[in-house]
């Protein structure tokens, strides 16, 4: 009897002992996942220090026609055209800048369209160019539509298989625009962006083989040597101009 | 009226947050929304999402840069019924800076004073599929 007690108390016992090492012992780790920053939270942040309005009088008002979109364009060059758009369009509705944000939300739509996106998503676009043009605060708007519309936007480009290419759009506007804003106000914002937020190595490594643009892969190697603490004048031009021509290359 | 506008809000969150767990199945994507529903009601909104399953001898990490003064929610959900979820955050010398550890859903909450490298970690304490979200307020 005794002795069965004490076995039922050491089984107990055991138990417990075996939960608590299940939960601490050390794991195998499945995959990591690199989840590189989108251009809402790299805008949100810039803004933090440059302003929302200093940020977007570097978002450049283009065309659909200027970004390729009437003339036919390839997945990929589409793909990061809708990432830059995407950062742009953050920017300015934050900048409640009403001329900037419907030429971005066109653009927009109209890229969709020729990337043969879901009519659904194209309209939702077309719905956050209604509430603009309604007068609704663009912060408002911002803070409604966005986020509604970047899980459908995401998901279609991530079936075409293409999410690299949009999130190097997105994160090359962003940059570019915060090294703008930089520039004008003389803070630590490109050296945080340079620094802190520099994607260049994660996207040469994650989009190697992807057969990109010479200029691009020249652009990102530049960029990933900026990535230190002290950022001198000279080190944003030339950041500012290695992201000059990835654009270029991609568009 | 006021009832209508929130009640088509959440209609449109909820695809939405539906379409951000493309992956998940049906009813790990339903679950995984109503959970990222109720920190919406907080202010959040989802910045990357991710459905996968999980051993109890593994554990998942996702790395990235993030944004000084900007607050982001590690959000891990576990499917299976009465199972332990935990979600860790870690700075870039790997120290751990937050952690949560609850049944079902895990929530850890960081607000980074720097900009700079940051990892989470998600572990479970039985086999099951989960979803993973970073969210930005």
């Amino acid at each position: 009897m005794r002795l069965s007690r004490i076995a039922a108390v050491v089984a107990v016992g055991l138990m417990f002992a075996g939960t608590a090492i299940g939960a601490d012992a050390p794991k195998q780790e499945k995959k990591t996942v690199v989840v590189p920053p989108s251009s809402r939270v790299l805008v949100k942040g810039a803004t933090k220090s440059a302003g929302a309005k200093r940020l977007a009088k570097g978002v450049k008002a283009a065309s659909a026609k200027a970004y390729g979109f009437t003339t036919g364009v390839s997945e990929e060059k589409g793909s990061f055209k809708l990432g830059i758009l995407l950062a742009d369009l953050e920017t300015t509705l934050l900048a409640g800048d009403k001329d900037k944000s419907l030429k971005a939300v066109d653009t927009l739509a109209e890229g969709l369209t020729a990337l043969g996106a879901p009519t659904p998503l194209v309209i939702s676009v077309v719905n956050i160019k209604a509430a603009i043009t309604g007068g609704t605060d663009l912060k408002a708007v911002s803070a409604a539509s966005m986020p509604v519309l970047r899980p459908f936007l995401d998901d279609f480009v991530k079936k075409e298989g293409k999410t690299a290419y949009q999130k190097l759009g997105e994160w090359t506007e962003s940059t570019r625009l915060a090294l703008l804003a930089s520039q004008q106000q003389k803070s630590n914002l490109a050296g945080n962006f340079l620094n802190g937020v520099n994607m260049a190595s994660y996207f040469l490594e994650e989009m190697k083989g992807l057969n990109l643009p010479q200029g691009a892969t020249d652009g990102l190697t530049s960029l990933a040597a900026l990535e230190k603490t002290k950022i001198t004048g000279a080190e944003v031009k030339a950041a500012l101009k290695a992201l000059a021509a990835i654009q270029e290359t991609m568009s | 009226m006021k009832k209508k506008i929130i009640a088509m809000v959440a209609a449109v969150m909820l695809c939405s947050a539906g379409s951000a767990f493309a992956a998940a199945s049906e009813g790990s994507k339903l679950l995984c929304t109503a959970a990222f529903l109720k920190l919406a009601g907080e202010g959040y909104e989802i910045d990357y999402a991710d459905a996968d399953d999980l051993t109890t001898s593994q554990v998942k990490r996702y790395s990235g840069n993030r944004e000084a003064d900007v607050t982001y929610a590690a959000v891990g959900v576990a499917v299976e019924d009465e199972t332990k979820i935990r979600v860790k955050v870690f700075d870039e010398n790997e120290k751990l800076i937050e952690e949560d550890t609850d049944v079902r859903m895990a929530v850890a909450s960081h607000t980074p004073k720097w900009t700079g490298k940051f990892a989470y970690t998600v572990d479970v304490y039985k086999n099951t599929d989960f979803c993973f979200g970073i969210l930005t307020k």
